[in-house]
């Protein structure tokens, strides 16, 4: 209660006062003194040490105003230093938001279902069949929930008014909902019964779809779907920006758990699996628990026995991990290629601090000799640098919303919250701190010089500024050559990117691009089933498009290489090996003969398929050259047999072999592939047939003649993937391209800023050695001397930072390695173009100063006047 | 309250510790103002406006010696350079503002 300063002081006052008091006016009055003295106290000194905290607190915030205003002030009346400085950190601070804000949604941030961290996938980077899913339902005791989904498939949606369109439909357990904990923005998920044989018919949407297809209303959930002439009940919306399995899912229907059809329960291996693990349950637990179910999962399996141990190397993985896994590598470099690009950025504002530094030398050596501490002038520099960095962030945050809804469309659909990649708060928060941080090291140099003699030596120098502190000069030497280190690592690392991207537009696919066209056509719903009236519809089909003019040759397949679905057969061949457990794994499409020459593949050896070809003829199929190299070495493989893998499989005979083609990624090795005749195996239980047609006009004609022919056939049939055949393929390099781009961005503006470096440097070391130059042209020294000079100077400058950026992207391309195609690592080309490149830009950088050398009149200078 | 203004206690307070000289710790002082301006003052208003004071620079404390008193150390108050500069500025004041009121408020002795 009282002031802690004098406590003991005051109470011996009042002693005093209080003996007065009792003295003079009696003991009563002097009690109700003491009363009054007491309670002023408590109510008094409290709120004066209120107002006197206040006050400083007021009087430091209105010095730290005051000296803001100063900086900024002191800013404006330098705008081109200002906007050199708040450009180059807006840059860098930019391209970090830009990335941080994707890796942040890819990698870093928990995904968005409660208790996120207890959703695991089970067996990841495999696929499953469901029977194996139903076996540890019911056993598993490590996890609350355990469900599958399968992949995106497309399915034919009828609406009530318009044409047939395509949808993405997942098929997923009613369990999986379970696992992931997802809560339905409207209705409600599926019921465990409704995956039973029989039930089902009823789907759930996405939230995007509810709103733009339904309407956006509540009452969709009256509503029915038709999706391939099935009707589905509309029961629930799922949240905005729900991307499982995958962020193309428009809808989700139930799987169908039907264990009496073991070709489709054992046999469809084409789901993943997700739990929900316990609470305190570990992976390693639940993988533990799954081991356990080896001997069940392998001895029920009605149409194979695996061998013991096939489950070896089976993981349990957290969700969030699984999904990221394919994008870490990618997304790593990137971050590492924007911390750099930041560095270059710093070393180039703290550059520039330096040289205004020296500007202002004498101002801040005046200042300093007036009585102005180190510590001030610390802080006044750093609170610049910290303004600008400021001003850095504000423009960065503006630079990277513009590139991020540039980049936004370009990233994979799946690339985990690639849809929600976005300056959210979160982002901007970190991007707040990463400018700060850039302040602080752009700053810290110049803020320590500011604080040592630094302007003491300024007053020393001749008003000329003849003699810059010959320490200065090494720093900011240094800082250059740290800026063209890091840029060569960039560029560097870029060229190889670049040559990989060329590599990779280089490889033969093994089929012509040129002028083909394709197109996914769903089948009339009614058909499903029918395969008579399939082959048919198929036959009338191909029949329609071939007599459009605008189409030369056409075919039909089930999947084509490079199309949105693979198809993978294990396979057997007799003589090579008759191991269920052993079995190759092989591509396979089906086709119609016309396909090898429309896609211009080329027949090798025997024939091809022919339209005699049909059911009821003999089984046939064609190989291509890598399964008859990988299968049949050195042998003749006409007239070999193989068989799909399913019990009393008929005998297919091979009756012709083709050149070998790409599939789905350029890098990827060749891969056995079968080729059979579509007339003769149908489409099976799949809904669609692709087109690939060869123009004869304009792309886009061919394909508008393929919706109208379809739709003059039959308008319940949808038609999608309208693409021209070297989209597909382009559509393939997108990743590797995106990446290129990214990191030709980050290194184009490391070079540039590392140039401005060098630049600055010579610039400023001829104007020092004006005099000096001026002497030597008095003398008789040649322009083209003079020039040459400082342009040796310049590159000299460039050199130990360009020996150094080399000698470290030898280690940092290790972080490449699993990007690159086509070239090595340590890729000669790349290796000797960029020094070359270096060159040429610090030449660039060095010319202006140059020239402006060889214009010095001597008489000038030597008056003094220079 | 800006930094120059002269509040009235502060203005009271000072007075009474010119007139205390060298006697001037905190119960005399409260005593000095109580008998020169007939108010009851409290120790703790008292005490709070010499600390105000003392940061404007116009008063300043030291512990000292009671002398032939005898006991503890004491604070005791005495007006800076400054702070008599400033009285002598409010005198200025109230004088220009006095000046020509004689006769409506008489001469102010014994009135």
């Amino acid at each position: 209660m009282l002031p802690r300063r004098d406590r003991t002081l005051l109470l011996e006052e009042f002693d005093r006062l209080w003996e007065r008091r009792v003295h003079r006016d009696g003991l009563r009055a002097a009690r109700a003194w003491y009363r009054r003295e007491t309670l002023a106290f408590a109510t008094r000194w409290p709120l004066e040490r209120f107002r006197r905290t206040t006050t400083t607190m007021g009087e430091g915030m209105m010095d730290g105003i005051r000296q803001l205003r100063h900086t900024v002030r002191g800013l404006a009346r330098v705008p081109g230093f200002t906007a050199v400085a708040v450009a180059t950190l807006a840059i860098g601070i930019g391209a970090n938001a830009v990335i941080f804000g994707i890796v942040d949604r890819a990698l870093l941030r928990s995904l968005p279902l409660p208790e996120s961290d207890r959703v695991v996938q089970v067996f990841e980077g495999w696929f499953t069949n469901l029977a194996t899913v139903e076996i540890l339902q019911g056993g598993l005791t490590t996890v609350t929930a355990i469900g599958a989904a399968n992949d995106a498939g497309g399915r034919t949606l009828e609406p009530a008014d318009g044409p047939a369109r395509r949808v993405t439909v997942a098929e997923v357990s009613p369990e999986y909902f379970e696992a992931l904990g997802v809560v339905p923005r409207l209705g409600r998920l599926f019921a465990r019964e409704e995956s039973e044989p029989g039930r089902g018919g009823v789907a759930v949407v996405s939230a995007a779809f509810w709103r733009t297809a339904l309407g956006g209303t509540a009452g969709a959930l009256d509503g029915e779907l038709v999706l391939d002439g099935v009707s589905h009940a509309i029961v629930g919306v799922l949240p905005e920006g729900f991307d499982f399995p995958s962020a193309r899912n428009d809808v989700w229907v139930p799987v169908v758990m039907d264990a009496s059809n073991p070709g489709l329960h054992w046999g469809n291996g084409s789901y993943s699996s997700v739990a929900r693990m316990a609470p305190g349950v570990t992976p390693a637990q639940v993988l533990g628990e799954v081991m356990a179910f080896e001997e069940t999962m392998r001895l029920a399996n009605p149409l194979w026995t695996p061998n013991p141990g096939f489950w070896e190397g089976a993981r349990v993985t957290p969700l969030q991990e699984a999904r990221a896994r394919w994008v870490q590598g990618p997304l790593t470099v990137l971050l590492a290629a924007v911390a750099v690009v930041l560095l270059v950025v710093c070393a180039n504002v703290a550059n520039l601090l330096l040289s205004r530094g020296l500007a202002r030398g004498r101002a801040l050596a005046v200042r300093s000799a007036l009585g102005a501490g180190g510590g001030r002038l610390a802080r006044e520099q750093l609170m610049e640098s910290a303004v600008l960095a400021m001003a850095g962030l504000a423009v960065g945050l503006l630079l990277a919303s513009w590139s991020l809804s540039l980049i936004r469309p370009h990233l994979p659909a799946e690339l985990p919250g690639a849809a929600q990649v976005g300056l959210d708060p979160r982002v901007v928060i970190v991007t707040a701190g990463i400018a700060l941080v850039t302040a602080l090291i752009a700053g810290l140099l110049p803020a320590v010089r500011a604080a040592r003699g630094a302007p003491a030596a300024a007053l020393r120098q001749s008003g000329r500024g003849g003699g810059a502190s010959r320490s200065r000069r090494r720093t900011t030497r240094v800082l250059v050559a740290a800026q063209m280190a890091a840029a060569v690592v960039l560029v560097v690392s870029a060229g190889l990117l670049a040559r990989s991207l060329f590599a990779l537009q280089g490889v033969d696919p093994g089929f012509v691009t040129d002028s083909r066209v394709t197109a996914r056509v769903h089948l009339a719903p009614g058909l499903s089933g029918d395969p008579a009236a399939r082959a048919v519809l198929l036959d009338d089909l191909a029949a329609a498009l071939s007599r459009d003019p605008a189409l030369g040759g056409v075919a039909l397949a089930s999947t084509i290489p490079f199309g949105s679905e693979d198809e993978y057969m294990a396979t057997f061949i007799p003589g090579v090996t008759d191991d269920p457990n052993e079995l190759p794994m092989a591509r396979h499409h089906r086709v119609t003969p016309s396909f090898f020459e429309v896609a211009g593949i080329p027949l090798l050896r025997g024939r091809g398929l022919a339209d005699t070809d049909r059911v009821g003829s003999p089984l046939v199929a064609v190989v291509d050259e890598t399964f008859a190299q990988t299968f049949f070495p050195g042998e003749d493989p006409i007239g070999r047999i193989v068989r799909y893998p399913w019990r009393g499989a008929p005998d297919i005979e091979v009756v012709g072999v083709v050149g070998s083609t790409r599939h789905g990624d350029l890098a990827d090795e060749r891969e056995a592939t079968f080729w059979v005749p579509l007339g003769q195996m149908g489409l099976g239980p799949i809904g669609h047939a692709v087109v690939v047609a060869e123009a004869t006009g304009e792309p886009s004609a061919a394909l508008g003649a393929v919706t109208a022919r379809v739709r003059g056939l039959d308008d319940r049939m949808a038609v999608s993937e309208l693409l021209r055949y070297e989209e597909r393929l382009g559509a393939s390099l997108a990743g590797t391209r995106l990446m290129a781009v990214l990191l030709l961005v980050f290194a184009v503006t490391a070079l540039a800023l590392g140039c401005v470096g060098v630049y600055g440097v010579a610039a400023f070391s001829v104007r020092e050695k004006l005099r000096e130059i001026g002497v030597r042209m008095a003398m008789g020294a040649s322009t083209a001397g003079i020039r040459k000079e400082v342009l040796r100077e310049g590159l000299l400058l460039a050199v130990p930072g360009g020996v150094l950026g080399l000698i470290l992207a030898w280690p940092a391309t290790r972080l490449l390695e699993g990007l690159l195609f086509g070239v090595a690592r340590l890729d000669p080309v790349t290796f000797i173009a960029v020094p070359l490149i270096l060159s040429g830009a610090a030449l660039l950088a060095v010319v202006v100063p140059a020239h402006r050398a060889t214009r010095v009149d001597p008489a000038v200078v030597l008056r003094g006047d220079g | 309250m800006s930094r120059g203004g002269l509040g009235e206690l502060e203005h009271q307070t000072m007075l009474a510790l010119l007139h205390l000289r060298d006697d001037a710790y905190t119960a005399p002082i409260v005593e000095e103002l109580e008998s020169r301006t007939g108010r009851d003052t409290t120790v703790a208003a008292v005490y709070i406006v010499l600390r105000r004071l003392e940061e404007k620079g116009w008063v300043e404390s030291e512990l000292r010696d009671p002398g032939p008193e005898g006991g503890r150390d004491r604070r005791y108050f005495a007006v800076t350079e400054d702070g008599i500069a400033r009285l002598r500025r409010a005198r200025e004041a109230y004088a220009a503002l006095w000046d020509g009121l004689e006769a409506t408020l008489g001469t102010g002795k014994g009135a």
